[in-house]
């Protein structure tokens, strides 16, 4: 017989769980019916027909257990033994109903009882979580804490990305993510940061969206050991019409593997700009010719980077039968000032946004300090000490890992001063949950 | 739906609420404000109403699902409905810095309206920052007055919670609080403009004249003034006649002060010809400076008057003059020729004149944000060429007024003006752009189409464009609401 309970999943032990199967139930069990429905909705109703004979004292535990956990919809589970894969099986409830029969008292004071639980349930069933094996240049399937530096270059480890490889989990449906980013930069405190993902097709080439400044073809390079791949540009200009400040060639395979979602490009400077009038855009150029301008950002002064406007590419809602063509981008500026202007500036990276979280910061992680991302729950907090506390504040759509292909998630830091150094790390963990409709 | 909420220190950008549950129910945007109203719900945990109370005036930010930062602005009211109970705190009402216009029933003498000085709270404002109300008495003594004015500041120095008997909530929305808020821009109108008076004059009854090169002990004259405000005068009038038919003119200048005498050496002039006036009569005669002259708030200057040719004891002219000396702010020498230095005249006189000036628009905007933006960081305007115009004198207009009708002016191309707060506080102003430049569409799902041809993610980003319909004229956009629960959009509201 199936092994069914309902109860709770943050309590540590089985006395989170009511049994409604089998001898390890309260007493006065009797028997169960459920009643499975697969759907191909979100969430599913069905019924358990609970049948319960015992003293008067043990048929109340029973209720006063039913109408406690129906208070605490929709932090309750159902829970499922699977057999075939050895462990549990979950879903969260969102209603939970309690029907009894007519005549109820009459049968209580008899000592017999038949409930019916009229429940609506999350379809997917999610199993026990396990560790998630992340891979980059500074080590692959590493399930204890991979780093990620803030930059991308050609230094050994020197990656702002991680690769979760998910055709190797043998995954039917998205997992359950949970994230744990750790600050283990010892210098100053991780503020503000932003995580994006971008799934890919297997066999293909995994998107590099990190540009240096120096590769755009405009100003001067510098060669600074402070800057990713080792130089920065400085550009100089006058007026107060847009200047461009390079030009970065976006291949067909890239382009495409954006497939329509957005990314959202993120630029450090080398120095603050001295201006508070400072305004960035992209221009997207095909075939030579301008076709889109994205809005103007403003740069907020005082900080070592800025976020301009999302870029949705490929241009124009493409079939994707083929490749997209090659696009060209341009980072253009504009000062309103006085007299000459000077930006000296490292690098972007277009942050993807298939899945996309930023992270506002209330106090910041100090070194060793962890941040946790459940998307179960929707929640992030933050622990130091083994004690809960809230460092960030969430912004963004979520993230998400599809269950077939290859994944990549880049990761741009900063701390409290604005300063995006690129020799910040993190250590990031991660773990899922396998979903299933059909437990 | 992943939309986020901030509530900030405005000051420092320190969180103030980090509610990751709060959810904007509608935004809307203008090309006058840019950000302009925010419905915000949260959900009741954690703050009070009292909370929420300190937290008015700060800084809200509202991110899109891609992390944009969608609107920004300032919280203003906050509400909380229990059924048919609601709970209510808004800043519109509250005022620490009061003062009052009032008609004095008391002095016959009093000009047509006196202002009370201004009575503070400043605990108030140290939390708030300055908000100003000024009240109108048709009648009221100096006393009653400020009475009055003390017993406003009283009532409003701090936003009041109230309760309401009549709301609309369902009880689903039990216990939420709804948050509304305001562009940057609105808190123009926190301040009152004090005003800019564009003439400086003298043009009481006439009480005596004053000859003018007919002898060598009136070689000269000049009036002193006190300029209050930086302004560029280009127009100046006096009263006076000609006597006998000089045949030299009569030159007009503006002299800036030395020492309590005019310096000598003229900053703008022009010239009278004795054709232009009557000998029997006297009369008023305008001409305009050119170049116009820019004299600086706060300083004296000089009007002189000398004859362009030499002296005529038959041929000259004579000014028109008040003996009664209304005019408090200067007085009027006499250059004679013997001493070669400037004496006083006997008896005392001011001369009959006035001087007008006027005000770059753009530095008459400049001055308003300046003065009024308390939250703001400045002004920047690519606006091309604009006009000099009179400054803006009305004393009981807002900020935000006033710098609407600015704008409202347009450039000298007549083309229209925009504007709106960045999201580093700064006010931005443009010209509306030509409808030749309409590159966005709408499609037949009433969703804006970029020129690359797809559907705009930030679809606030349109405000102040030109949208080309199929077949017909570009329609201009200059507000757009947006509910981001359901996605619906309404264009200019």
């Amino acid at each position: 017989m199936t092994n069914l309970a309902i109860g709770r999943l943050d309590l540590p032990d089985e006395l989170a769980w009511l049994n409604l199967t089998g001898n390890a139930s309260l007493q006065g069990l009797i028997g169960s019916e459920y009643d499975f429905q697969p759907s191909e909705e979100e969430t599913t109703k069905e019924t358990i027909k609970i049948r319960l004979r015992g003293s008067l004292v043990q048929l109340r535990l029973w209720l006063d257990y039913l109408e406690n956990y129906q208070r605490l919809v929709p932090e309750v589970f159902l829970r499922i033994w699977k057999d075939n894969q050895d462990g549990y099986a979950y879903a969260r409830l969102r209603k939970l109903g309690i029907q009894t029969q007519s005549g109820h008292l009459a049968s209580l004071e008899k000592g017999s009882l038949e409930i019916k639980l009229n429940i609506e349930r999350d379809t997917l069933f999610f199993g026990e979580e396990f560790p998630l094996p992340l891979s980059n240049g500074s080590g692959i399937r590493i399930i204890n804490g991979l780093t990620l530096f803030n930059h991308d270059d050609v230094g050994l480890g020197h990656d702002n990305w991680f690769r979760i490889d998910a055709p190797e989990l043998g995954l039917k449906s998205p997992p359950l993510l949970r994230f744990q980013i750790e600050n283990n930069f010892s210098g100053s405190t991780l503020a503000d940061f932003y995580l994006g993902s971008l799934p890919y097709a297997v066999g293909e080439v995994q998107a590099k969206l990190s540009f240096e400044a120096e590769d755009g073809g405009f100003g001067t390079a510098v060669g600074n050991v402070q800057a990713s791949g080792g130089k920065y540009a400085q550009l100089r200009w006058s007026g107060n019409d847009w200047q461009s400040l390079g030009c970065w060639t976006l291949g067909p395979m890239l382009v495409s593997q954006i497939n329509g979602g957005t990314v959202l490009p993120i630029l450090r400077f080398f120095d603050p700009p001295s201006s508070s009038t400072l305004q960035l855009r992209f221009v997207v150029k095909q075939q030579g010719k301008v076709v889109f301008e994205g809005a103007p950002s403003q740069a907020e002064f005082g900080k070592s980077f800025a976020i301009l406007d999302p870029l949705r590419l490929p241009l124009g809602e493409l079939p994707l039968r083929s490749y997209a063509l090659h696009h060209q981008l341009l980072l253009q500026a504009k000062q309103s000032d006085l007299g000459e202007h000077v930006l000296e500036w490292d690098d972007f990276l277009l942050l993807p946004q298939s899945g996309f979280l930023g992270f506002h910061a209330l106090s910041g992680l100090t070194n060793g300090q962890k941040l946790i991302v459940d998307e179960m729950s929707g929640k992030s907090w933050s622990v130091t000490d083994s004690f809960e506390f809230k460092s960030h504040n969430r912004i963004g759509s979520g993230i998400s890992l599809q269950a077939k292909t290859p994944q990549i998630f880049y990761c741009f830091q900063s701390d409290a001063e604005g300063e995006a150094m690129i020799e910040r790390t993190v250590s990031v963990r991660a773990w899922g949950r396998k979903q299933w409709r059909l437990p | 739906m992943s939309w986020a909420v901030e509530l900030l220190d405005r000051e420092n950008g320190r969180f103030l609420n980090s509610s990751e549950r709060c959810q904007p129910l509608k935004l809307s945007w203008d090309d006058f404000f840019g950000p302009k109203e925010a419905l915000i719900s949260c959900p009741a945990e954690s703050l009070s109403m009292e909370d929420w109370k300190l937290r008015l005036g700060q800084d809200l930010r509202v991110y899109d699902p891609q992390g944009r930062l969608a609107w920004w602005g300032y919280l203003e009211a906050v509400s909380q409905d229990f059924g048919k109970l609601a709970y209510s705190v808004d800043i519109r009402e509250m005022a620490n810095r009061v003062a009052v216009r009032y008609r004095d029933s008391v002095d016959a003498e009093a000009p047509e309206f006196t202002q009370t000085a201004w009575f503070e709270d400043l605990e108030s404002q140290a939390i708030y920052g300055q908000k100003e109300a000024l009240f109108i008495l048709n009648q009221a003594s100096q006393n009653s007055a400020e009475r009055f004015a003390q017993m406003r500041l009283a009532e409003k120095a701090f936003p009041q919670i109230r309760f309401n008997e009549e709301s609309r909530a369902s009880n689903r929305d039990g216990g939420i609080y709804r948050l509304t808020c305001k562009g940057w821009m609105n808190s123009l109108s926190w301040r009152i403009w004090p005003g800019v008076n564009g003439r400086i004059e003298n043009t009481v009854m006439q009480s005596g004249f004053q000859p003018l090169g007919n002898t060598g002990n009136n070689l000269r004259l000049a009036q002193s003034f006190l300029v209050r405000d930086s302004l560029k005068f280009n127009r100046i009038s006096v009263r006076l006649r000609k006597v006998g038919e000089p045949s030299d003119k009569l030159r007009l200048s503006l002299q800036e002060d030395s020492a309590g005498k005019p310096f000598g050496l003229a900053l703008t002039s022009v010239l009278i010809s004795p054709e232009e006036l009557q000998s029997g009569s006297y009369s008023w005669q305008s001409l305009n400076f050119a170049p116009p002259v820019e004299l600086t708030g706060g300083m004296p200057y000089w009007l002189a008057a000398e004859r362009s040719g030499a002296l005529n004891a038959n041929n000259y002219y004579q000014l028109a003059v008040d003996e009664n000396l209304n005019f408090e702010e200067g007085n009027l020498l006499l250059f004679d020729q013997s001493t070669a230095s400037w004496k006083a005249r006997l008896p005392e006189a001011d001369l009959l004149f006035k001087l007008t000036g006027v005000r770059n628009q753009l530095a008459q905007m400049r001055d308003v944000v300046e003065f009024g933006g308390q939250f703001l960081r400045g002004i920047e305007a690519q606006i091309g060429e604009t006009l000099d115009l009179p400054p803006v004198s009305e004393e009981d207009w807002d900020c935000l007024r006033v710098f609407r009708l600015l704008m409202n002016y347009g450039n000298v191309d007549y083309s229209p003006l925009c504007s709106g707060s960045d999201p580093n506080r700064r006010l931005q102003v443009w010209q509306r752009k030509s409808a030749s430049t309409a590159v966005l569409r709408l499609d037949e799902k009433t969703r804006l189409i970029n020129q690359a041809g797809q559907a705009m993610d930030a679809p606030w980003q349109a405000v102040g464009e030109w949208l080309a319909p199929d077949a017909a004229r570009p329609l201009y956009l200059r507000g757009l609401s947006l509910e981001p629960a359901t996605g619906k959009i309404i264009f200019n509201p």
